[in-house]
């Protein structure tokens, strides 16, 4: 049985979960500021501002 | 002595995301949809019209996920699709189906809300065929599945074309005729030297179930009326003799390389050139055919 403060993984195991997790966030980050602009744009497109 | 295996659950790279939409398939449906965007008569924003690409290319990998999805168990007998994310085990199905759903919303409703809903309407339709009427109905069942599949990559044009008019009429449904012609000769080459793979799956294509003379013929017939389709704009007035030479000496040159994979008797995937070669030139075949076709038509225009 694990203790509930011990982690399951070893150090490399969790430096290897840590880095996906961090290099899945910069994704996420990227696409929402992305979408941001894309439906900022879509807006003024539409209203007929540009 | 007990030996202790534990198996560690990794997130998913987003690499594997990214491949899971299969960037390849995309790119071609992407150029296609792009081709019937710009043929099409009348004008769109700029920034609709890159939103309305997006979201092709977004329900392309929609579609592209969900197959994986689906077909974990097929694309693990097969020597060319058992790297992909969910046989190779970097990624739970679970995932695969959420992302897949994830982005076939996103893309139906954001072309809806942005540019118009038939073509949100269109999109959705063809999400659903690849990834329901293909995917799951017809594949494992009949080996007339690429055939009637086809459809799904067929849409791409058309629904470019409704992102721009707001209507479909007879100029984008034969652009669809083009690739749902095309798609059974392309796929069949492919079959032909890849037999043993989709064999071992169970999957049966038309070189497994009806055997490799027959298939040859299928594709020598199936290439008739796609060169047909082909010439069609052109014979029909609705393009200049730019694209009508071009889709001709095209034509040509397929019917030909179609014609030596008839003549061809052999058994063995390594003597199998005429199909690799015509494989490989129906992929510049309707890449060419699209962007010549969309350049005449902006040329008119």
């Amino acid at each position: 049985m694990i203790a509930p403060d011990e982690s399951p993984y070893t150090p490399e195991e969790t430096r290897l979960i840590r880095q996906r997790q961090a290099a899945r966030s910069r994704i996420m980050a990227v696409l929402l500021v992305a979408m941001c602009v894309l439906f900022f744009a879509i807006t003024v497109a539409k209203i007929g501002f540009w | 002595m007990t030996t202790v295996t534990r198996e560690i659950i990794l997130p998913a790279d987003w690499r594997d995301f990214w491949a899971l939409t299969k960037p390849r398939v995309m790119s071609l449906v992407v150029f296609t949809a792009l081709c019937g965007l710009l043929a099409a008569p009348g004008d769109i924003h700029p920034v609709l019209g890159f939103t309305a690409i997006l979201c092709i290319a977004v329900g392309a990998g929609a579609s592209g996920a969900l197959n994986q999805w689906y077909e974990s168990d097929i694309d693990a007998k097969m020597a060319r699709t058992a790297k992909r994310p969910l046989p190779a085990g970097r990624m739970d199905r679970q995932a695969a189906l959420h992302f897949g759903v994830g982005l076939a919303g996103f893309s139906v409703v954001i072309m809806g809300m942005a540019v118009n809903w038939l073509s949100a309407g269109l999109l959705a339709f063809s999400i659903f065929f690849y990834a329901v009427v293909y995917t799951i109905w017809l594949k494992r069942f009949t080996p007339q599945n690429i055939v009637i599949g086809g459809a799904a990559g067929a849409f791409p044009p058309v629904i470019g074309w409704a992102a721009v008019t707001g209507d479909v009429t007879l100029l984008p449904l034969l652009l669809f005729a083009i690739i749902f012609l095309w798609t059974p000769p392309h796929f069949w080459a492919l079959a032909l030297f890849m037999k043993a793979d989709y064999a071992a799956a169970g999957v049966p294509m038309l070189p497994v179930v009806a055997g490799q003379k027959a298939t040859r013929n299928q594709i020598f017939i199936y290439s008739f009326p796609m060169a047909a389709a082909a010439i069609a704009p052109y014979a029909l007035g609705m393009t200049s003799w730019l694209y009508g030479a071009a889709a001709g000496v095209l034509s040509v040159m397929f019917l030909a390389l179609a014609f030596a994979v008839w003549r061809n008797p052999a058994t063995d995937a390594s003597a199998m050139k005429p199909e690799k070669r015509l494989f490989a030139f129906s992929i510049l075949y309707l890449f060419l055919l699209f962007a010549i076709f969309a350049a005449d038509r902006m040329l008119i225009s």
